[in-house]
Order: C-alpha cells, then sequence, then structure tokens
C-alpha cells in the first residue's frame, strides 16, 4: 500500500505540470487578450505596453515564461502577481479557501447525509408511490441548474429579498472564525442549493446500485442463512453498492474544491470559483493558472483518497 | 400508472409554483422601450420633467447634493465588478475613481455642483495658463495634510512626485503620455527620475512646462485621480517594486483624502474609514458625511440590484441588470436614478475596402436602424439615440447641436432611410444601390464584436443595414476583451465594423470625448482606440487646435467644429449616447458624480438627509 501511495504521489506531480503547460498553452494560443495592453489603458503608447510586457516577463519566450513560472510555484509556493489586481496569486487564492472548504464540506454532508438515506429507501421500497415521489422529486432537482436554483431559493427564503424570511441571503458570508454563527447562518442556503442537485444524483444512483445488488447470489444467500434484513442491506449490500458512489464522490468533492463557481457567485461568496471566473473574465493569467493548479491538485488527490478508500470498502480490491 | 400520474401531477405543480415565484416580482412591468424618434434622459435631480425622449423622469431619485444631509454612520456600497488598481497613479477605471476621489485629492475636481468645470480640490484656485498654452501654474492649499503614517504638510513637490511616479513602469499609468505633454517627461516609460518641465519655485507652487500649446486640456486633466500628491520620501520605496505596493497594498498609501483605506481584499471588500489628518475646512468642497463606508464586490449583478432596492442604507455602483431596471422604474422609481455614460458607436475602418470610400461610409450610416442599436441595449432608460459623438455629459454638447446634431441627411432619421443610403450608394458608383465591388483581406465585411449581451444582436443589427444595400457580411463573436486586444484596437487585423465598442471620456471635456477614439495622432498598433482607423487632418487640426484655445466658449465652439467634421467623415454609425441607470435603498442619500457617472462617496451620506 505504502508504494502504491508514492507511486501515485509523483504521478499527481506529473499530471499537475501537464495540466499546467496545457493551461499554459491555452491561453497563449487562443486569441485572448493581451495583458500588457489591458494593463496599459486605453490608447498607450507602445513604450509603456513595452515595459510592462517586460515588467510581467512577457517579453520572453514562451519556455522562459513557463520555467520561471514553474520554478516560482514549486520552489517558493509562488503562483505570481495578478494581471488585473497586482496582487500576490497565492495570497489571493488561501484567502479564498476557507470559504470554498466550508461550503464544500457543509454541502457534502448534507448531499450525503439525504440522498444516500434516499438512495436506500427507494431501492428498498422500490416501485411504490414512495420510491416514485422520491425518484420524481430528484429529476427535477437534477434538471434545476443550479444557478436558477439560486436565484429562486433567494427571492423565496432569503432575509432582505426573499418572500418568505428564513435564511441569510446573498452576500452575508462570515468567516468560520470571526463568527460560527453567522457563519453558519450564511451558509445554509447556498449548502441547501449546492447539495440538492447532488444529493439527488446520489440517491439516484444509489438506488440504482443496490437493486442490482439486492438481486445477487451472495445476497439471496446472506439471507437464506436467516440474516436479518437490516445486516444484510448494511453489511453486504451496500459495501458493494457504494463503491461507484465513493468514486464520485472523490471527483465531485475535488472539482468543488476548486470552486463552486455559480453558487459562490449567487450568494457572493468569497471563494475560489468566482476568482476563477473572474481570472478568465479578465484575460489574467496568473489567476488562471494558480486556480486550474490548485483544482487539480484537490481532484488527483480527492481521487486518490478514493482508491484507497476502495481497498477498505471493497475486500476484492487489493494493492499490492 | 395511477401513482405515477399524480406524482407527475405533484411534479408539475411544484415546476409552475418555483417559475412563477422566479419570474413574478420582475416582469410585472411592461418593457418601456419604445421606438419613438431620438432624444436623451437627462441626469435627474428630482425634478418632475420628462426627457427629451419623452420618458417621464418625475419622481427618480433626487441625486443631487443637499444641505441638509446628515453626517455619521456606515455608507454600504454593494457591487458586480471589482475594483482593478486603487492607487491613484494607475488608477483607470469607472469604480476605481469612486474609492480615490474619496480617499486622495487631486489637484482638481469635476464636483455633483460643478459638473464641467474644473474645482480647486488641493490646488488654491485655477491655474495661470500662459498666453501661449505652453505653461501652468498651479498653487496649492495649505495646510493639507497625508495620513498617518506620513503625517506632515503635502508639498509642491509631493505634486511633483505625483506626476514623476506616473511615468514609471511600476506605476503603469495609462494617461500621463496622452494628456501630459510635460517637457522632460521620458518617453520610454520606464523611468521614476525628476521631469525638468516640472518646477516648484516654492512650497506651495507648481509650474508645469509643456511641449506643445495645450494648457487649457492640461488644466481639464488636471482632474485626474493620477494628479493627487504622493509623499516621494515614503512612496518612492514601494514604487520600486513592480507593481508598484502601493497597488498590490493600497493600505500601504499616504491618504490626502476624507477617508482611508482601511482593508482591502481584492475584488470583495474594501472598507474605508476616516482620515484623521484630513480637515473639511481646509478641504472646503468634499463634506464627506459618512464615518465609514464599507464596499462589497463581486455579486451577482440580480440579486444585488434587488438587494439595493430592498434596502435602506445600500448604494449599488454599478448599473441593475435591464430586468430590474425595469422594474425599479414602475415599482421603486424613488429608488432609480439615471446618469449619461459616454457612447456606443459602431466603427467603421477607413483605410480598407470597402469603407474607404466615404460615400459607401454615408450609406451604411442611413441604412442603419439605429432605435434598434437602443432597443438591444435596453430601451430608452438606458440611453437615447445618438446623431454625433460629443455627448450629452460632455461640456460642447450643446455647441454640437444637442440632440439633434448636425444635420447631415445620413444620421438624420434615427429609423434609417434607403433613399437617402441609396443616394449615397449611386454616389459612390453602385446605380442599383446594391453594391458589387470588391472586399479586403477577409473576402467580406468582416463584422467583429463582443460575444456577451448585447454584443450579438448589436452585430445582427449591423448586418441587416449592410445586406439591404447588398454587402457579403461575417460576424465573428469574441469576448469583449479579445475584440479590443485582438481585433478592433489591433490596427493590423484591419476589422471593417465593430458595432458594439462604447467610449467613456476620461473627464467630461470634448477632447476626452474626441481625441483619442478619432484623431490620426492618437493611432497606436496596439490596443489602439481609434477604432475607424481615421486620419483626416482635418478632423486632427481642428481638435489639436480646439485644445490649444484658452478661453471657454471658444473651445467649445472649435470641438463643435471637430465633431462636425468627424461626423461628415462618416466614420462611425453612432448608436446610443448612453445612461448609467444607478439604484439605491431607501433612506441613504446618493448623490451622482455627473463626471464619473456614478455616485460620489464623499457627497453621499447613509443617514439621508435631516
Amino acid at each position: 500500500m505504502g508504494r502504491y501511495i508514492i507511486r501515485r504521489l509523483l504521478w499527481v506531480i506529473v499530471l499537475l505540470i501537464i495540466v499546467s503547460i496545457v493551461t499554459f498553452l491555452i491561453f497563449y494560443l487562443l486569441p485572448s487578450a493581451d495583458p500588457a495592453a489591458l494593463r496599459a489603458g486605453r490608447s498607450p503608447n507602445q513604450q509603456l505596453i513595452a515595459a510592462i510586457r517586460h515588467s510581467l516577463g512577457l517579453d520572453k519566450p514562451l519556455y522562459v515564461q513557463y520555467w520561471r513560472y514553474m520554478k516560482g510555484v514549486i520552489l517558493h509556493f509562488d503562483f505570481g502577481y495578478s494581471y488585473e489586481y497586482s496582487q500576490p496569486v497565492r495570497a489571493m487564492i488561501v484567502q479564498r479557501l476557507p470559504a470554498t472548504i466550508s461550503l464544500t464540506v457543509g454541502a457534502v454532508i448534507i448531499w450525503l447525509a439525504t440522498g444516500l438515506p434516499t438512495g436506500i429507501i427507494s431501492a428498498i421500497r422500490s416501485r411504490t408511490l414512495l420510491d416514485r415521489t422520491t425518484m420524481g422529486g430528484s429529476l427535477l432537482a437534477i434538471s434545476a441548474p443550479v444557478y436558477w436554483l439560486g436565484l429562486v431559493a433567494l427571492y423565496l427564503f432569503a432575509n432582505d429579498i426573499g418572500k418568505v424570511h428564513i435564511f441569510d441571503g446573498a452576500n452575508t458570508y462570515t468567516g468560520l472564525t470571526s463568527n460560527p454563527g453567522r457563519w453558519f447562518g450564511s451558509l445554509l442556503l447556498p449548502w441547501l442549493v449546492l447539495a440538492a442537485s447532488f444529493s439527488a444524483f446520489y440517491a439516484r444512483l444509489l438506488r440504482s446500485n443496490l437493486i442490482d445488488t439486492m438481486s445477487e447470489d451472495y445476497i439471496r444467500t446472506a439471507r437464506a442463512k436467516g440474516l436479518p434484513e437490516r445486516r444484510v442491506i448494511g453489511r453486504h449490500a451496500m459495501r458493494s453498492a457504494i463503491t461507484p458512489i465513493v468514486t464520485v464522490l472523490g471527483l465531485d468533492i475535488g472539482t468543488l474544491m476548486g470552486g463552486a463557481i455559480l453558487v459562490e457567485t449567487v450568494f457572493n461568496i468569497p471563494g475560489v470559483g468566482r476568482l476563477a471566473y473572474d481570472g478568465i473574465q479578465n484575460a489574467d493569467l496568473p489567476i488562471i493558472q494558480g486556480t486550474v493548479l490548485f483544482g487539480a491538485f484537490f481532484i488527483v488527490i480527492a481521487n486518490l483518497i478514493v482508491d484507497i478508500a476502495y481497498a477498505y470498502l471493497d475486500p476484492r480490491v487489493r494493492y499490492s | 400508472m395511477r401513482p405515477f400520474r399524480l406524482t407527475l401531477t405533484l411534479i408539475v405543480a411544484i415546476v409552475c409554483a418555483f417559475a412563477i415565484a422566479a419570474c413574478g416580482s420582475s416582469n410585472k412591468s411592461s418593457s418601456s422601450s419604445g421606438s419613438s424618434s431620438s432624444g436623451g434622459t437627462s441626469s435627474s435631480g428630482g425634478t418632475s420633467s420628462t426627457g427629451s425622449s419623452g420618458l417621464s423622469l418625475a419622481g427618480l431619485a433626487n441625486t443631487k447634493p443637499a444641505s441638509n444631509e446628515t453626517t455619521g454612520g456606515t455608507l454600504h456600497v454593494i457591487s458586480a465588478e471589482g475594483w482593478e488598481h486603487l492607487d491613484p497613479g494607475a488608477s483607470y477605471f469607472q469604480i476605481d475613481y469612486l474609492v480615490v476621489y474619496a480617499t486622495q485629492t487631486p489637484l482638481y475636481e469635476f464636483t455633483p455642483t460643478s459638473p464641467t468645470k474644473p474645482v480647486p480640490l488641493l490646488a488654491a484656485g485655477p491655474p495661470t495658463i500662459s498666453a501661449d498654452a505652453k505653461t501652468v501654474t498651479v498653487h496649492i492649499k495649505h495646510g493639507f495634510r497625508f495620513s498617518p503614517p506620513v503625517n506632515r504638510e503635502v508639498t509642491s513637490k509631493d505634486v511633483a512626485y505625483a506626476f514623476e511616479r506616473m511615468f514609471n513602469s511600476n506605476v503603469q499609468n495609462g494617461y500621463a503620455s496622452g494628456y501630459y505633454p510635460i517637457v522632460g517627461a521620458p518617453t520610454s516609460a520606464t523611468s521614476d527620475k525628476p521631469i525638468s518641465g516640472i518646477t516648484t519655485p516654492d512650497k506651495y507652487t507648481v509650474v508645469f512646462h509643456l511641449t506643445k500649446p495645450f494648457g487649457g486640456t492640461f488644466y481639464q486633466a488636471l482632474t485626474l485621480p493620477g494628479t493627487a500628491a504622493m509623499p516621494a520620501g515614503y512612496a518612492d520605496s514601494f514604487d520600486k517594486s513592480s507593481p508598484s505596493k502601493l497597488d498590490s497594498d493600497p493600505t500601504k498609501q499616504a491618504f490626502t483624502g476624507p477617508y482611508m483605506i482601511q482593508s482591502y481584499q481584492a475584488g470583495r471588500q474594501l472598507v474605508l474609514v476616516r482620515n484623521p489628518n484630513w480637515s473639511r475646512s481646509v478641504d472646503g468642497v468634499r463634506p464627506a458625511y459618512a464615518d465609514k463606508i464599507i464596499w462589497s464586490a463581486g455579486n451577482d449583478p440580480t440579486v444585488a440590484a434587488r438587494q439595493t432596492l430592498a434596502s435602506t442604507n445600500l448604494l449599488m455602483a454599478d448599473g441593475p441588470p435591464n430586468n430590474v431596471l425595469k422594474s425599479a422604474y414602475f415599482h421603486n422609481k424613488s429608488q432609480l436614478s439615471i446618469a449619461p455614460l459616454g457612447m456606443y458607436y459602431a466603427a467603421l475602418n477607413t483605410t480598407v475596402p470597402p469603407f474607404n470610400n466615404i460615400n459607401l461610409r454615408k450609406a451604411a450610416i442611413a441604412a442603419q436602424d439605429r432605435q434598434a442599436y437602443l432597443l438591444a441595449r435596453g430601451g430608452k432608460l438606458v440611453g437615447s439615440v445618438a446623431t454625433h459623438f460629443i455627448y450629452p455629459e460632455v461640456a460642447g454638447f450643446q455647441e454640437s447641436g444637442g440632440f439633434s446634431g448636425f444635420g447631415q441627411d445620413y444620421v438624420s432619421n434615427p429609423a434609417g432611410s434607403m433613399t437617402v443610403a441609396c443616394k449615397y450608394m449611386k454616389l459612390a458608383g453602385y446605380p442599383n444601390c446594391k453594391y458589387t465591388g470588391g472586399y479586403g483581406q477577409y473576402g467580406s465585411v468582416l463584422i467583429v464584436g463582443s460575444n456577451s449581451d448585447p454584443g450579438p444582436q448589436e452585430m445582427q443589427i449591423v448586418q441587416n443595414g449592410l445586406q439591404k444595400l447588398g454587402f457579403k457580411t461575417t460576424i465573428k463573436a469574441v469576448p469583449q476583451q479579445t475584440m479590443y486586444s485582438k481585433f478592433c484596437g489591433y490596427v493590423k487585423a484591419r476589422v471593417n465594423v465593430c458595432p458594439t465598442a462604447g467610449w467613456i471620456e476620461d473627464f467630461p471635456d470634448p477632447y476626452g470625448a474626441l481625441f483619442v477614439p478619432f484623431s490620426g495622432e492618437a493611432i497606436v498598433p496596439v490596443n489602439n482606440s481609434n477604432w475607424a482607423d481615421l486620419n483626416d487632418p482635418k478632423v486632427n487640426k481642428a481638435i489639436d487646435s480646439a485644445a490649444a484655445i484658452t478661453n471657454e466658449s471658444q473651445r467649445l465652439q472649435a470641438f463643435a467644429q471637430a465633431d462636425k467634421q468627424i461626423v461628415d467623415d462618416a466614420a462611425a454609425i453612432p448608436e446610443v449616447w448612453a445612461n448609467n441607470p444607478l439604484v439605491e435603498g431607501t433612506k441613504v442619500k446618493g448623490v451622482l458624480d455627473p463626471s464619473n457617472d456614478d455616485w460620489d462617496l464623499t457627497f453621499s451620506s447613509p443617514m439621508g438627509t435631516s
């Protein structure tokens, strides 16, 4: 297991380098804006553009720019300065990471707490009214774009612009350390909105897996041995049915850590996703590169954790 | 099957309920966008008037300063956009100016009470301009002090350093080379050395020696934020790093305005508190009612606009989306104000076929339904159909014929006229009124515009007009920044039509409205803003001559002539004189800064009026 983890970690580094190269090339190959020209303002003299290009290192060959960037990242964990904001990208990401982590962790807890029981109940009460209602509801939740759902939730339930004043609305995010109560209140609605479609998807996925698993021979054997149904489902069926869920969960967590752009935008949560969006809008390569690398890092790490978790969840999987 | 049908019915009912809830509040009002003739809404002032567009302005918020505004409280500002550069030397963006004009003190400023004539701010009075308009002398006020940690009086040397650092590439100023033709100013933009053309004969006097007769316009440009004094012995250490640390960490600045930046999170939040060294009596202009200003940026525009309308104490710094705007006009009119904001036009490239032929350009303009541009942008609340290029908030608008313009037949009908278009097609040598000639490098008329709303509609509108005259067209929609950087602002690209470009003047002076977008002297290979590539010696000379005049009324008349020449050249399709609609909470007293087309934080009061 130890060698497997080390091997995977080395692959993480290779993968991140590939991701950084691809991001770099995409930025320069596509007709995006010239950062020096953007920075220089309207109708600047060419000396100013040249000077800015020089100060940003954009006058160097592409490979030199890339090398300098990667050297900064690897040796100093330095992601450079934002072209747009003149701020160190590392500080901007670190400043926004707690909000993204808060949003992701809370939403994950909610969607697991609602999606898994719903999936189990639907599977064991398959083809009943309860099953059809929950699956119909889940289809609705999956179909509702999160941006639309966020706006509707705000217009219905936000303290300021809602019809029924229940939750703190947009623009109220408070850090966990500065006021835990307000932190919880400000994130409750975003958590519910973000978790809605994930919860529905997980419920449907688990239901489908569980129904398949329940028809396996070993389940019939377990029942024939006289094991209680709760134990058959909990100890035998679930361990097998939940494996694909864990895979998807790993990817989803990794992706959300890279930024839940739409939810962060609607609720004005100062997270990494919104930063990435702003970076793309402003042709701000250091921000794009930094947020992409962060997102990729979380995705591959989450995948690694998932793979390790497999060994514990599924007795058939062993890394030796 | 019955349970399934029941569930389905339930689902449909829930979907309908959600849909109705989502749409109900904003769509009660019908569109106010009509299709009448040109005319413009003007900045409100609580007057019970009707705009020249026919749109009723009665009941809009009173956004003029009031003598009974209350001091104290916290002013909350909200916006979708974040700030770019809060260093006064680098700042070059509308919402950055809101902050910089509250935290720093330029030599002069256009204020809510004097929107077209500069008011001395750090300066003690109007400048003395020599007869040849090449020497400008400014005396500064006694008693202006820098905030902690500098804690000393502002002197003329600090003003000189402010100019020097604008030419320092670490500060990266975007306008100094255009507006400050000072003798000895570095052209390489890499130096922060003293500029020989700036002298400081005493502690309170600065003299600028210019390379050309430009005094009248130089005076207007002294309102830009880069003229705010910076203490050399303090700021130069920050200016050595690239970018200057005064921009990357603006809390480090030495402030001379009523407020200091207490905390700053780029693109997210900004907190301003009172500057203990600022004195209202020394300043004499800015009342600075609020004790504290908290600004949250990065909001969804629809949510932010609705929050503002539902609030008592919010000011929204950028315009609400059209759906909220229309709703506000009908349901929250007293919280809505409309400020003029630059103009949009479709530049026709004058250097490549087919629009290197002036008659084809006139025909193209005549064939356009310019009302459609206004409708695409949101209707009369967001502007009026334009007829020329000095727009309503800029001095010289009336001299240019006001809303009617100069009367050229190809711009006189906002709905377009195929008869007039045909007349110019015939003059261009196409008797059937259909273009059969050649094209440039693209094999058709290349139309490049922004891919964000309303860019695609505007490209479609210009295409429709051109196709009526037989032009083959190709549309290319790209991100806004790319449009400027790689196509319309990149001279070698030779784009035929750029219909989604807009211009806001740097200061409300006709030079700021005309020089960069239409003078051949302003053409630069990259980031060019003369999108029509217009290099007409008559226009160049008219603008330069007008800029050299120091007599105000003669100057405006001269700029009107330059404006007329540009319309005569048919360099662009005048689309829309734009407005910047703004919304505010029910109790807050928002005051508009007409020169920046946005709120003035130092004149606005969170507590309203007494």
